[in-house]
């Protein structure tokens, strides 16, 4: 269950409109490293989580994720809601312009639509967690992509703010790793699935 | 890092250490100064030393500074003086709501049309 506080996270005031700027920063709405894919990557792969802690941790960050998918929503509607149809017909936002006006709608800069294809549940407690790790560090990537290119403050301030959140939940992930590690037979992690194996269950067997 | 293995990722534990007071923490992303990693490059001519558009609200450092101990938490569960800082929080963000000074919290979650739109860019 849900529920929606009426604030974003961190603000965003964007006075200069920029339909160019907008075209890339809706990747991190709808692309590959995107905030809508953290969302739904975390919030999917907990239910096959085996440790509470974890899929605990897999929710609260796959929460935060949503507030991050609404601050680059904002960002990308108020670089466009002053829009005239003289910029509509900027290089790299007319295309869109065509098919959404200026409606928000999640795709990735090369204009790819959302597609789960970007992330994995793959229902193995180690294998989630180092996507997961990989997945923040992708998207700090993205994030430092815009900020070698963007020179408006207001634009920097709260891709700045999404970016350092990247680093504090590689660092969760990691943890979590350990968590899990800590919960598994250290001579060979590998040994069972712990997300879908039970040793000693009818019908399965520990065999080399 | 305690529980180094081969072919298998391997991370040391944070400790619970110096916080940043509300306003910076939300400023930098992170309550954790250990934690503050930023990207340098930026296009020439940028002035990366602007100060940060406007004013943080109160009630926004204090919700960001308990999510970031949450976190913290959620891997850290039985860390009392994470707790401490956390449960603080906790409590000065009702107060702040039971102040009900900001454009959020002052009317009621149905009247829509009597708040500012959250992404046209009002702060709450």
């Amino acid at each position: 269950m849900w529920t929606y506080e009426q604030r974003l996270q961190y603000p965003v005031k964007i006075t200069k409109t920029c339909p160019k700027t907008a075209q890339y920063i809706m990747s991190q709405y709808g692309g590959p490293d995107g905030e809508m894919a953290a969302s739904m990557r975390y919030l999917s792969q907990r239910y096959s989580m085996p440790y509470k802690q974890v899929s605990g941790l897999l929710t609260d960050i796959g929460t935060e994720e949503l507030a991050h998918m609404e601050i680059i929503c904002a960002i990308v509607y108020q670089l466009t809601r002053n829009l005239t149809p003289e910029e509509a017909k900027t290089a790299g936002f007319d295309a869109y312009y065509i098919d959404h006006t200026k409606g928000i709608w999640p795709a990735a800069a090369a204009g790819v639509p959302f597609n789960a294809c970007e992330f994995q549940s793959k229902g193995d407690a180690i294998t989630d967690l180092a996507e997961d790790m990989a997945a923040e560090q992708k998207a700090r990537t993205t994030y430092d992509n815009i900020l070698r290119v963007v020179t408006d403050p207001e634009i920097r301030d709260p891709i700045k703010f999404l970016r350092a959140r990247e680093v504090v939940h590689f660092q969760r992930f990691g943890e979590a790793m350990e968590l899990a590690k800590d919960r598994m037979d250290s001579r060979n992690f590998y040994a069972f699935n712990p997300s879908f194996d039970m040793p000693g269950r009818p019908g399965t067997a520990l065999r080399n | 890092m305690e529980n180094q293995c081969l072919a298998i990722p391997s991370i040391p534990m944070q400790q619970w250490g110096q916080i940043y007071d509300p306003a910076q923490a939300l400023a930098e992303g992170t309550i954790f100064p250990e934690l503050n990693k930023p990207f340098y490059m930026a296009p020439e001519g940028c002035n990366t030393t602007l100060p940060r558009s406007g004013e943080l609200a109160a009630f926004s450092q204090i919700c960001f500074a308990a999510t970031d101990a949450m976190l913290y938490l959620d891997t850290h569960p039985g860390d009392m003086q994470a707790r401490e800082y956390y449960e603080n929080c906790l409590i000065k963000k009702k107060e702040l709501m039971e102040r009900a000074d900001c454009g959020c919290c002052s009317a009621a979650h149905y009247d829509w049309e009597n708040k500012p739109v959250v992404w046209e860019g009002g702060n709450c």
